[in-house]
């Protein structure tokens, strides 16, 4: 059996899309556990608390490695999702793209939301 | 022990449209042994038209691999006194259906083949190919595969993709060889595995080790295959 070629996962190599589906996942967890210390730490954030912690240069760059992640992560996850539950060649294809269109969409909307 | 109900799956490509359950009443009493495989074994004294594989019938040569009340296994070791009064039996799934409880294992050999499931070493030994004991234990919970393919048709992975999927049997037979100390084609068979389907399909739900009847853990020679190639690769 030859090697299945696909050219509309992440990385075309199954051991690099499941390494950085791992690593992302580690990114992810820890950008999730600082913001939810932030609500732990302050129940009623006001907007200036909020502001005040997203202006900090290493929440920025967090959010931007949490953002990444959030594109890796979801294209090599749902690809396996749509490789494994969707089996018309067209409408997978079109499923395919739209999630990563919208992943990157997502991805510059936050850098915009972080420096705009 | 007396009475079940044992429901069996019958399909007859030549003359039924799809397959159907047909009951059958026995007496445990009626017959020797107290495996499933010995109430099949009645059942086609009643019924032979009723069609299964079977040889060994203790667990060894894995030809009688069925689902049993939703799970596989192998009739033969299936004791019918830990099964409830009644026992639904169809066959493995996500096979194409021969008749009755006997299944196509076409894609599954086909798959264990593409693993080169010999060992393969160039170099003449002089004698023979000395393992020490470490070594040699390494291959303890793989060589005892039996290739009866309950821990292939129950891995949703395996049911989604079976042509690109090698399954958990194909896999703990490539790390098999893999682990052994005398085969040196260790490089081969792990670029052979990494593309997207073949090895990392596996979701790592262990359905594999969960009904292997050998007791044996496909799902753990997955992660040493993964270990190896991460090793190499970083």
């Amino acid at each position: 059996m030859d090697m299945v070629k696909s050219i509309t996962s992440f990385s075309s190599n199954g051991l690099r899309d499941w390494l950085l589906q791992r690593i992302t996942a580690v990114i992810l967890g820890v950008f999730f556990l600082v913001v939810l210390g932030f609500f732990v730490a302050n129940p009623n954030p006001t907007y200036q608390c909020w502001y005040a912690l997203f202006d900090c240069n290493a929440m920025k760059l967090l959010t931007i490695f949490a953002l990444l992640s959030m594109v890796m992560h979801g294209w090599i996850g749902l690809w396996i999702v749509l490789t494994d539950y969707v089996k018309p060649k067209g409408l997978r294809l079109v499923l395919q793209i739209a999630i990563i269109l919208t992943l990157i969409a997502l991805l510059v909307w936050g850098i915009q939301i972080l420096w705009g | 022990m007396s009475k079940k109900v044992i429901s069996v799956q019958r399909f007859n490509p030549e003359t039924d449209k799809k397959p159907y359950m047909q009951e059958y009443q026995i007496d445990t009493n009626d017959f020797h042994g107290t495996m499933l495989l010995d109430a099949l074994e009645h059942i086609k004294t009643m019924d032979q038209t009723l069609t299964f594989r079977r040889s060994c019938g203790e667990g060894v040569c894995g030809s009688d691999g069925v689902n049993i009340n939703g799970k596989n296994g192998l009739a033969c070791i299936t004791d019918l006194r830990k099964l409830p009064k009644t026992i639904k039996v169809r066959p493995l799934p996500a096979f194409p259906i021969v008749r009755d409880l006997v299944v196509d294992m076409e894609q599954f050999y086909s798959h264990y083949e593409s693993v080169e499931p010999y060992l393969q070493n160039d170099d003449e030994p002089a004698t023979e190919r000395i393992q020490s004991i470490d070594e040699r234990a390494k291959l303890d919970g793989l060589y005892e595969c039996i290739l009866c393919a309950c821990c292939t048709t129950s891995c949703p992975s395996f049911w989604w993709n079976p042509d690109k999927f090698l399954g958990p049997a194909a896999l703990l037979w490539a790390y098999r060889f893999v682990a052994d100390s005398r085969d040196t084609a260790t490089e081969k068979r792990l670029d052979q595995l990494e593309d997207l389907f073949k090895l990392f399909r596996c979701r790592t739900i262990m359905n594999c080790a969960d009904v292997c009847p050998k007791g044996l853990n496909p799902t753990q020679a997955i992660g040493h295959l993964r270990d190896e190639m991460i090793d190499r690769a970083i």
